[in-house]
């Protein structure tokens, strides 16, 4: 009787705590007891072959692979802009950003080409660098050599958002060793799910 | 059927809900047991691999290769969990763990960075379809109610009601309390891992080429009876090849004299001191200076992977 007294009653005990600690759980703010949210589709970026638009639906030439462009008779103190649009072709928001890849490099000119990122709103959509468009500063001047292991921050990429960007390489002091050399480098525009909002 | 057939049956029921629930709140606490972890996938870049609102069984392993499915803590925010395939192990020199390039199978693109051993949480070993679905319900309040509140209210009150019962219907009871209490701990330790969507686009062999922005120079002399001559600003030059002209007097004669040769040097270099050429003939009986020397010319030419970049060229006047 006492045994069957003792064990219900710890019975009615565990189940009361149960119930407190789970309802709690649910109704905190709590993010592991928020729900989970699935989400399926796929993830592409595409380049714009041609920067005169601004949609996929306007032949934009879109492709996952541009090629670069060449830059000659760099020296000491040098800059040049370029402009380049890229896509979220896919179905989910990415946080995107732009890292660079050494492709060769023998003189080690990633140690001394800077790249400075710029948000470019093509404001009448013709491509040009003119006019209305106005800019503002995603990241400040680093060397190539950063961006393969610190990339570039782009911002949030919604569903079929297009996006304008500045990279204005520059040159300070170069050492005369640099003189006469060429180096190629791959510039790579990610996207990841991480750290998106819906 | 007897009654005590049938509460017989309900035990053994509750008995093996509450042993499969038992390692399954074991299994998905945030801490491993034993090695091994359970995990709610909640996107779909693993497809069809693993779906959607799949529950994964994941292992730690002493070691792992390419191929294998694992899940791992992203180095940019630690609590989330990303379950993807190892594309490449690569072995660092001078690092004592391997680190990895990973991907999702339904990504274009490879994870943006590499991550170490010490990151993998663990290898997938099972994948369940849906079965996510239905724990993630767990976790929200209509879950908790449905599957905590109802059935925990409904055991204390029939609990109360039947303190006077028997014995064996006290285990069945108890047996409903375990599968609460199990339930509850699936509510709130299943951890959840994303596979995580990867995109990427590339602007292609971006070329950078330098141009020459210091004028290299040529200083040649005459020293006695030799010649000499430094080249500066020569950076990024491998190589020289030189030629020195003269024309002397031998017996009454104009006879046109050559020395030449070819240096290699480190790319870096920027200077280089050619030393003395003695301007006669020598032999094992001695040296013998030309006489009436004129028309010395130093030419250099530089060059790069085998390629004439630049000349230059000094005209040396000479004392005889």
């Amino acid at each position: 009787m006492w045994k069957h007294l003792i064990s219900s009653a710890l019975l009615i005990m565990i189940t009361v705590a149960a119930i407190t600690v789970s309802t709690q759980a649910a109704f905190t703010a709590q993010a592991t007891i928020s729900g989970i949210s699935f989400s399926t589709g796929n993830a592409a970026l595409n380049l714009f072959g041609n920067l005169a638009y601004t949609n996929a639906g306007n032949n934009g030439n879109l492709t996952y692979t541009l090629s670069g462009p060449s830059f000659q008779n760099i020296s000491p103190n040098w800059t040049h802009d370029y402009f380049l649009k890229y896509f979220n072709n896919g179905s989910i928001n990415l946080n995107t950003s732009l890292r660079v890849v050494v492709v060769n490099d023998p003189a080690g000119l990633a140690n001394h080409l800077k790249a400075e990122t710029w948000l470019w709103n093509d404001i009448d959509g013709n491509g040009g660098h003119s006019g209305p468009d106005t800019y503002s500063l995603l990241a400040p001047a680093q060397t190539l050599q950063n961006l393969t292991i610190s990339p570039a921050a782009l911002g949030q990429m919604n569903v079929h958002q297009a996006r304008g960007i500045l990279l204005r390489f520059t040159t300070g002091e170069m050492p005369s060793e640099t003189q006469a050399s060429s180096a190629n480098f791959n510039f790579v525009i990610e996207g990841t799910t991480d750290g998106v909002t819906p | 059927m007897t009654k005590r057939t049938v509460s017989s049956i309900i035990s053994f029921l509750l008995l093996a809900v509450v042993v499969v629930g038992s390692v399954v709140v074991l299994l998905s606490q945030k801490h491993e047991f034993f090695g091994w972890q359970l995990m709610i996938v909640k996107s779909g870049s693993m497809e069809p691999a693993i779906k959607t609102g799949s529950v994964v069984l994941v292992q730690k392993q002493a070691s792992y290769q390419e191929g294998e499915i694992v899940t791992y803590r992203s180095p940019v925010a630690t609590e989330l969990l990303i379950t993807h395939r190892i594309a490449e192990r690569v072995m660092n020199e001078g690092m004592a763990e391997p680190s990895f390039v990973l991907k999702g199978d339904a990504n274009p693109a490879a994870d943006i960075t590499p991550i170490m051993a010490s990151a993998i949480v663990g290898q997938a070993q099972l994948a369940i379809p849906w079965l996510g679905y239905g724990l993630a319900f767990l976790q929200t309040v209509p879950g908790v109610i449905l599957f905590i509140v109802i059935p925990g209210t409904i055991l204390i009150y029939e609990e109360i009601k039947s303190l006077h019962r028997h014995l064996q219907e006290h285990f069945v009871r108890k047996g409903a309390l375990l599968m609460v209490a199990v339930l509850v701990g699936l509510v709130i330790r299943t951890p959840v891992t994303a596979a995580s969507y990867v995109g990427a686009t590339t602007l292609s062999s971006a070329s950078f080429s330098t141009a020459r922005w210091l004028n290299p120079s040529l200083n040649a002399l005459q020293d006695g009876q030799t010649v000499l001559f430094s080249l500066n600003n020569i950076a990024g030059f491998d190589a020289f090849a030189y030629k020195i002209t003269y024309t002397h007097v031998v017996d009454g004669n104009q006879v046109n004299e050559q020395i030449e040769g070819e240096i290699g040097k480190p790319l870096a270099q920027n200077s280089w001191d050619v030393p003395n050429f003695y301007i006669g003939t020598c032999s094992t009986d001695g040296c013998v200076p030309h006489e009436n020397v004129t028309n010395m010319v130093v030419q250099v030419q530089l060059k790069k992977t085998g390629s004439v970049l630049q000349t230059l060229t000094q005209v040396v006047p000479w004392v005889n």
